[in-house]
């Protein structure tokens, strides 16, 4: 048996290597050679803070007593880090950019460097680490019992405050984390010497544990009668928990949890977040940190199966990876397991004293301390030294808490079931952060809303519980409610029974933390500062590192104020070596830098590096005394207003484009339905028309078969009614197919420049032999000379016959008389007819354009003849109009424009084809 | 185009991740191992495990690659400088 002043030796100059270590490292990295620290193989190996003394003793437990389920503890990492290209580098990439010190930093940060919520998420995050500690000094403890004195006694109860081991395993730990995590207060909490005492206790755990895992696969056989190979293959032993199933919803609920504890676990964060040197070694680590998972769970069964079989069901399984060396006498493996569930315990105790120490001190003390006016802070000269007590002050009081916990709740028995209600309450901060980098709506009500919703639910449904149990006192609260009201006992709220308390406490608590987070966000508005926030948190990747921070100020300030800021917070030294490198970036010498925008912002990222983001606000506010919103926040934010509104623009236009079209195409499909129509009639009127000379002929053609006694002079007669009824037919076939082939475009014009004084004495000439065989009046009055013209001479005369002809034909006056004329109209020439008959009818005029014959089918004629006359001028390029004539008659415009320019005449045909098609 | 590819498989593994080690594929595989009186559920969790960090060592190692290609040229300047 190892005796205890030779395990404690041991653990002691364990200890002392590790300050060694990290004593070396921090000084190299002092000189600046971190050179194998910044690897990315020391960043994984820094991650494996994950793997506590929960992990390596308890895994084995849970295994024992659970079944497969201790594989999502690592599973859940495992799937976080395979898509690590997604989540985890989004948060490095916001975290560099706003030199996020904590998880309180980055929350708060994210909703408008709200002081509150950081101080809410610290809160939270003492009060579900402090079991997790509290578990770690069990863990050393027991085990060192178990060593020493070959059974766990509780040293808690069996001794007084000095002789329990485990006070002087918290003292050692606390004296480690306040030398080498709080040495300085650096531009940024990075922890070189702390990182490779972890990354080197990352090491001696593996290999002890992969140590009895190869001792126990290949070591130990099996004694029985009728099987003598490896234990941990027995067929005794198929049956025992580690070869069963587990309960699905319990393996999907931790699956889950640990997926979300690897990056809400304030040490996690710590970690993976803010120790991170280069964001490319995330690359490395989404598959090695899976690999060391996989190697440090791979003997986890053999392990559990064969301590069930070789130290018996009695037995404590959570220290099966410490019994089962000792139970057959391999003494120093069990102390090389011991060694490695310490090295597991102690630096999960570090990581989590400094990352909740920064948070304390940054996020509830110091803004207490700043804001507090009998303390005037803000006009001290030196506060690095506070800072520092302050976290040495915290680190002590998070181990004492641990240490009060563990002495208060050491009957309870089972490691894992401490480290689930830790998990559930680390995932209270998953809606707020994830939510935050994805979603510009959160807002700082609504994450403060589900972070207190959650907590309260954890409280009540997991920790309250726990602590019930283990004081053994009012149990009557877990099976009757309180008060006796059912519906709300902690673990079957509103009566969700016969679930696994932590499936049922996941549950709860993370809906009543989402509902409340979105339910509030969405009724409460974004502040500018939020907003601006938001949207470079969730648009991390498409701006520029720092090219958002720099911020307008209104305030003057002296470059001498922030410098003397500076030295107050980070020390002399930083400060000097920060602003002489600010300044040689930009080109400049110290004393000749202006305190503008950029440097302002520049102090305000480096005091936000060790006092965090709202604090460090707060102070550069007072100095600078400016505005709380910069112009380039106000830019910003104006940019996605104007890229909404010009989004909302867009659509408008478009639909009043559509609408447009709509309009356009309903007209279209009218005037379509009207010409159908019109053709419909044409059709109609023009086979009348085609009928009337049809039924005469036929019918003078019948008389002619059928009447024997008819006289030659009849005879006569009738045949030439046929001649001209026939002649009559072939006009109005002619008419009509002139007019179609006008509205095909095929009216073949000879366009030249012609004077239409001409062409109009030429028609009244041709008409006057009409005129006086029916004793109307013909006057010429048209001017010897007009302005010249481009038509086609033949065409022109062509209108001008047929309104003439229609004029005299129509005009029923007993004096009657026609009148030809014409005249100068600005740049057109207007040639008009015009007579004293009795005029067109109001219902005709409308129509008498159109492609329509006449109605009443008495007259002679197709009623075709406008209607030609109008295509004729239109593709003259003028136009055709009935105006009132002389009395009650009707005059007839034809308007055309006169020539102007030589070519013109040659642009004609083209309007002629647009204008027929 | 490759290395959209790439990202889009890096973005895909996590998910396949889940698919293969949630139910209904651990109900399928804890039933399998109750039937035959073997431990292939453990089997089962432990191929997946080691399937998504081969597949995840290998996409990344070669988003890493292509990283290295696209570096910005003054950073390839300087790696030369310090040769």
């Amino acid at each position: 048996m190892l005796t205890s002043g030779f395990v404690l030796t041991l653990a002691g100059g364990y200890l002392a290597l590790l300050f060694v270590l990290a004593f070396v490292t921090d000084r190299m990295a002092a000189r600046g050679r971190a050179g194998l620290i910044s690897s990315p193989i020391v960043y994984t190996l820094s991650l494996t803070v994950y793997c506590t003394s929960w992990t390596f003793f308890g895994a084995v437990g849970s295994a024992a007593r659970n079944g497969p389920e201790f594989a999502t503890i690592y599973l859940g990492p495992t799937l976080v880090f395979v898509g690590a290209w997604f989540l985890l580098r989004k948060l490095v990439r916001i975290s560099k950019t706003h030199r996020i010190t904590s998880i309180a930093d980055f929350i708060s940060s994210r909703y408008g460097k709200s002081t509150r919520i950081a101080a809410i998420v610290a809160l939270i995050a003492v009060a579900s680490t402090t079991p997790y500690i509290a578990l770690q000094l069990k863990a050393v403890a027991t085990s060192l019992d178990t060593l020493t004195i070959g059974r766990s006694v509780l040293t808690a109860e069996a001794q007084g405050l000095f002789d329990d081991t485990a006070f002087w395993v918290a003292a050692s730990m606390a004296a480690f984390v306040i030398i080498f995590g709080t040495r300085n207060i650096g531009a940024d909490e990075h922890h070189p010497g702390v990182v490779a005492a972890i990354a080197f206790e990352s090491l001696v755990k593996l290999a002890a544990f992969i140590a009895v895992g190869l001792f126990v696969v290949l070591g130990l056989k099996a004694t029985g009668a009728e099987y003598a190979g490896p234990l941990w293959l027995d067929p005794m032993l198929r049956e025992t928990p580690p070869f069963q199933a587990s309960d699905p919803a319990r393996w999907t609920a931790m699956l889950f949890l640990s997926a979300a504890a690897i990056v809400c676990l304030p040490r996690q964060f710590q970690v993976t977040i803010v120790e991170v040197t280069d964001e490319r070694h995330l690359k490395t680590a989404s598959w090695l940190f899976p690999l060391y998972m996989l190697l440090m769970s791979l003997f986890t069964v053999p392990i559990a199966v064969a301590g069930l079989g070789l130290v018996g069901d009695g037995a404590n399984p959570d220290l099966f990876v410490l019994t089962v060396p000792m139970s057959v006498g391999e003494e120093w493996l069990a102390l090389a397991a011991f060694i490695g569930g310490f090295s597991s315990a102690t630096s999960m105790v570090i990581v989590a004293c400094i990352a909740l120490s920064i948070m304390i001190s940054n996020h509830i003390v110091m803004p207490l301390l700043l804001r507090s006016p009998w303390l005037r802070l803000h006009e001290m000269s030196d506060l690095t030294g506070l800072l520092l007590a302050v976290r040495r002050l915290s680190i002590v009081l998070i181990l004492s808490l641990g240490f009060i916990y563990y002495r208060v709740s050491a009957h309870s028995d089972a490691l894992a079931a401490i480290g689930l209600i830790s998990f559930v309450g680390a995932a209270q901060f998953l809606p707020a952060m994830v939510g935050g980098v994805y979603w510009r709506g959160g807002t700082e009500r609504g994450a403060t809303a589900g972070l207190i919703a959650g907590f309260v639910v954890w409280t009540y449904t997991l920790l309250l519980p726990s602590i019930v149990r283990v004081g053994g006192a009012a149990t009557g609260l877990l099976t009757e409610g309180p008060f006796g009201l059912g519906f709300l006992r902690p673990e079957a709220l509103f009566h969700l029974d016969r679930w696994d308390p932590l499936v049922h406490a996941l549950f709860w608590t993370l809906t009543a933390n989402v509902v409340a987070y979105v339910a509030v966000s969405l009724v409460s508005t974004l502040k500018p500062l939020e907003q601006l926030q938001g949207s470079l948190f969730v648009d991390a990747f498409r701006r520029r590192p720092f090219a958002d921070a720099s911020r307008a100020w209104s305030g003057d300030t002296a470059v001498e104020d922030l410098m003397a800021l500076a030295r107050r917070i980070i020390g002399r030294d930083h400060a000097y070596r920060a602003f002489r490198d600010y300044a040689r970036s930009m080109g400049r010498d110290v004393r000749e830098l202006v305190a503008d925008a950029a440097l302002i912002s520049f102090v305000e990222r480096q005091l936000a590096g060790s006092i965090g983001a709202a604090s460090a606000r707060v102070l550069v506010l007072r100095i600078a005394g400016g505005e709380t919103i910069s112009l380039d926040e106000v830019i910003t934010i104006l940019d996605e207003t104007q890229q909404a509104i010009e989004y909302g623009r867009q659509l408008e236009q478009k639909s009043a484009e559509l609408e447009a079209t709509a309009e356009q195409l309903r007209r279209a499909n009218t005037q379509l339905k009207q010409i159908d129509t019109m053709k419909d009639d044409f059709l109609n009127r023009v086979s009348h028309e085609l009928r009337t000379p049809m039924t005469s002929i036929r019918s003078f053609a019948e008389v002619l078969l059928e009447e024997e006694g008819l006289t030659q002079e009849d005879r006569e007669r009738f045949v030439g009614i046929i001649h001209q009824e026939s002649l009559r037919l072939t006009r109005l076939l002619d008419e009509i197919l002139d007019l179609n082939r006008m509205d095909a475009g095929d009216l073949d014009l000879r366009l030249v420049r012609l004077d239409p004084a001409t062409t109009l004495h030429e028609s009244v000439a041709a008409m006057a032999g009409f005129a006086h065989q029916r004793g109307v009046t013909l006057e010429d009055a048209v001017p010897a000379k007009l302005p010249e013209v481009i038509a086609d001479a033949d065409r022109l005369k062509q209108v001008l016959i047929n309104l003439i002809h229609n004029a005299i034909k129509f005009n029923d006056a007993r004096e009657p008389e026609v009148r030809v004329s014409a005249e100068v109209s600005g740049r057109e020439v207007v040639l008009s007819v015009s007579d004293n008959g009795p005029g067109v009818p109001a219902a005709d005029q409308t129509v008498l354009f159109r492609k329509l014959p006449r109605r009443g089918g008495e007259r002679e004629g197709s009623g075709l003849g406008l209607a030609i006359c109008r295509q004729i001028v239109e593709a003259h390029r003028g136009r055709i109009e009935l105006r009132p004539g002389v009395g009650k008659g009707a005059r007839f415009e034809v308007v055309l424009p006169q020539a102007t320019t030589k070519n013109e005449a040659s642009s004609l045909p083209a309007a002629v084809a647009s204008a027929g098609s | 185009m490759r290395g959209r590819r790439l990202t889009e498989v890096a973005f895909l593994l996590p998910w396949i991740g889940a698919f293969l080690l949630t139910p209904p594929f651990v109900v399928i595989l804890q039933a399998w191992s109750e039937l035959s009186g073997l431990p292939l559920f453990i089997v089962y969790v432990f191929t997946c495990w080691m399937a998504l960090i081969v597949a995840g060592g290998v996409v990344y190692s070669r988003l890493d690659r292509l990283d290295g290609v696209d570096r910005p040229p003054e950073r390839r300047l300087g790696r030369r400088d310090s040769d």
